[in-house]
């Protein structure tokens, strides 16, 4: 069992806590929050809108304080030393935390100030090398694109060198290619050892992470790796091919069925175990044929949101 | 043609509606403003002041009964004792124990002394003591060719409204410019999302308050300064006592405007909020002052409403030293109320920093 004793004397994690609950009023925005992270392990929390995901990296960066639970950032405990952990990490807030009016540079600069540099003129330019951001140094934040706010975001971010860095949805908004610049960047991270914990509700983006946590609801529904995770669900995926295949899912019961979606002429469905036989029975009976396959990430996560009654 | 569209503009009427009524902040205010307004003008402002301090001076012992009687009569005025030194009658003005002041001379009527700086709070009540005097004292004891009463009108002798209404213009200038900018520091920065950026950063609330509000404290002084540059070259207003002490006085009821501000925008969960509660503030500050209507005028509990306001105190240190001559220690004395409510203000603002992201 995880204590903050056992941590201390645990340094192979970078982050590790236990038990972290947050409520606001009734709700419970997250429940028993456990997680140890080791030095370049990339940690995704993946789940639906609302599943827990901000308040869980918010907890872990030391923004808002627990109701329960406890736990240690780089040795530093989440309690009693929020603004050292502050100090230790890098997050990025989901959204832009830039001031808009001031330029690239100007911001880099402020957030070099603020974490201590002793030049931070030259911590900002370094970032701009870093980053490749040197067209835009004088340019207004306000004025970038998406893809090129979220990597000054990012520069903003890792300035003072955190060895946790804590992110929520980093990619989310941006196209492939500006997703594809992130994601080099955050692998080169974990391989010089960063600790890094992301939040996504794009289970593409979760696949990527060594490790995941499912939450829905504020609670932690599986975790493991992206196979392992879609592993634990008694449920499997049918690609039903043949004539009028839309039609089919629309006629499909839903207690059968979790999730329906099309694949170009295909259909994909998403059904529970013990449900298998009545559902191919129906698709052969429309004329229709089918071929089992294994949950995805994103399966796994219509299958929870379908048991917990999210699902519309 | 651009045609209005009944139903769309219903819609948004709604729309707008449903806002309005699950902003209760909002609602709060808009009832409680023409309230406030209702009361401060209705019960607090008063234009025929009463309770005005008067001092007789000793040399008037011959006479004290009959100018006391002329005083009672005038019904404006409050005695204030007075001690036995023959101190002259414009003494107790300056010391600022009173505002009026009756000096004798043997063989003279009565002459009066009062202080001019806020024309509107003594005149009238000095021009009906000016006629009971006549009535109760030169009548009975001074021969007829003398009987004519003189008023030394001190720091503003020609009643220039000017002159009076300057000085405190610097502190309202500069109570609505920092309040606004203090309300709308840390609520802008959540509307626009870099908030939990900074709080994601090793900056305290204290950080934040030092860092947020000292650029706009020197906006203030430089405020402060040009308006009595200006009043100086178009109004001809002196500058009598110490200006720099009464910049550095500015930037003290700056700092508590802005702490102020700063607390209410960290509590305001939009900007329009944080605007609402500032003005909220604002307007018994203008009206409590004694900057628009005479203090001596309002009721017991609305001058110590007014005394607990910064702006009074302000009002106070800039007539006295642009028109009086204060000093450094006469300023202190006024507006160390000030700096307690700037510090108490502060220890609310960085208490509530963090409040809104949970």
């Amino acid at each position: 069992m995880f204590t903050p004793e056992t941590a201390r004397s645990a340094p192979e994690y970078a982050l590790a806590v236990r038990g972290l609950t947050k409520r606001f009023g009734r709700r419970v925005a997250i429940e028993d929050l456990t997680l140890s992270v080791s030095p370049g392990e990339i940690c995704g929390l993946a789940g639906a809108n609302g599943g827990g995901k901000s308040t869980s990296l918010r907890l872990l960066a030391g923004l808002i304080a627990p109701d329960n639970g406890g736990g240690l950032v780089l040795g530093c405990d989440l309690l009693r030393s929020a603004r050292r952990v502050r100090h230790e990490i890098g997050y990025l807030a989901q959204r832009s935390a830039l001031y808009p009016t001031l330029s690239v540079r100007e911001n880099l600069r402020f957030r070099a100030a603020v974490f201590g540099s002793p030049d931070p003129a030259s911590a900002a330019d370094l970032q701009i090398d870093a980053f490749g951001l040197a067209d835009f140094t004088a340019v207004s934040v306000g004025q970038l694109s998406g893809g090129w706010c979220r990597q000054v975001e990012l520069a903003a971010t890792l300035i003072h060198r955190p060895r946790v860095l804590l992110l929520d949805e980093p990619t989310a908004g941006l196209d492939p290619a500006a997703r594809q610049a992130i994601w080099r960047r955050l692998i080169s991270l974990a391989t010089q050892g960063t600790a890094i914990v992301l939040s996504t509700h794009d289970f593409v983006e979760a696949q990527r992470c060594a490790r995941i946590l499912l939450l829905s609801e504020g609670r932690i529904r599986a975790s493991g790796s992206p196979h392992e995770v879609a592993a634990q669900f008694d449920a499997l995926a049918l690609i039903v091919s043949g004539p009028d295949v839309l039609s089919l899912a629309d006629r499909l019961q839903s207690r059968l069925v979790l999730a329906a979606h099309p694949m170009g002429n295909d259909l994909r469905l998403v059904v529970s175990a013990d449900a298998r036989g009545s559902v191919e029975a129906l698709i052969v009976s429309q004329g229709c044929r089918s071929t089992a396959t294994s949950l995805t990430l994103e399966d796994a996560a219509l299958v929870v949101a379908h048991r917990a009654g999210a699902l519309l | 043609m651009i045609r209005a569209s009944w139903g769309c503009a219903l819609g948004v009427a709604r729309i707008e509606t449903l806002r309005l009524l699950v902003d209760r902040p909002s609602i709060g205010l808009i009832v409680l403003v023409p309230a406030l307004q209702l009361v401060l003008f209705g019960y607090a402002v008063n234009l025929t002041p009463k309770n005005i301090p008067i001092a007789i001076a000793p040399s008037c012992n011959a006479q004290r009964d009959l100018i006391s009687r002329a005083v009672a009569d005038a019904g404006s005025f409050r005695l204030i004792p007075t001690d036995h030194a023959a101190h002259p009658a414009t003494q107790y003005i300056s010391s600022r124990r009173a505002l009026v002041a009756i000096d004798c001379s043997a063989g003279q009527a009565p002459s009066l002394a009062a202080d001019a700086s806020d024309p509107s709070a003594v005149r009238p009540a000095v021009a009906t003591l000016e006629a009971a005097l006549l009535r109760e004292v030169l009548g009975s004891v001074i021969p007829e060719a003398q009987r004519r009463s003189e008023v030394l009108w001190l720091y503003n002798p020609d009643a220039r409204t000017a002159w009076s209404l300057a000085p405190g213009l610097v502190g309202v200038v500069v109570m609505i410019t920092m309040l606004m900018l203090g309300a709308l520091t840390l609520v802008r920065e959540r509307e626009q999302g870099s908030w939990e950026g900074l709080l994601a950063t090793p900056v305290t609330g204290l950080d934040a308050l030092l860092g947020k509000l000292a650029p706009y404290v020197i906006v203030a002084v430089v405020q402060a300064a040009i308006v009595i540059a200006l009043a100086r070259v178009l109004f001809g207003m002196p500058a009598l006592g110490n200006v720099a002490v009464l910049l550095l006085a500015s930037a003290v009821f700056a700092l508590a405007h802005l702490t102020l501000g700063f607390a209410l925008s960290a509590l305001a969960y939009s900007q329009i909020q944080a605007i609402q509660a500032a003005v909220f503030f604002y307007l018994p500050s203008m009206l409590l002052s004694g900057f628009m209507f005479p203090f001596e005028g309002m009721p017991r509990w609305a001058q110590m409403l007014g005394n607990a306001l910064p702006l009074t105190h302000f009002v106070r240190s800039a007539r006295g030293v642009l028109l009086k001559g204060y000093g450094a220690s006469e300023v202190v004395a006024e507006m160390w109320p000030v700096a307690l409510f700037a510090f108490a203000a502060a220890g609310a603002a960085v208490a509530s920093y963090r409040r809104r992201l949970s």
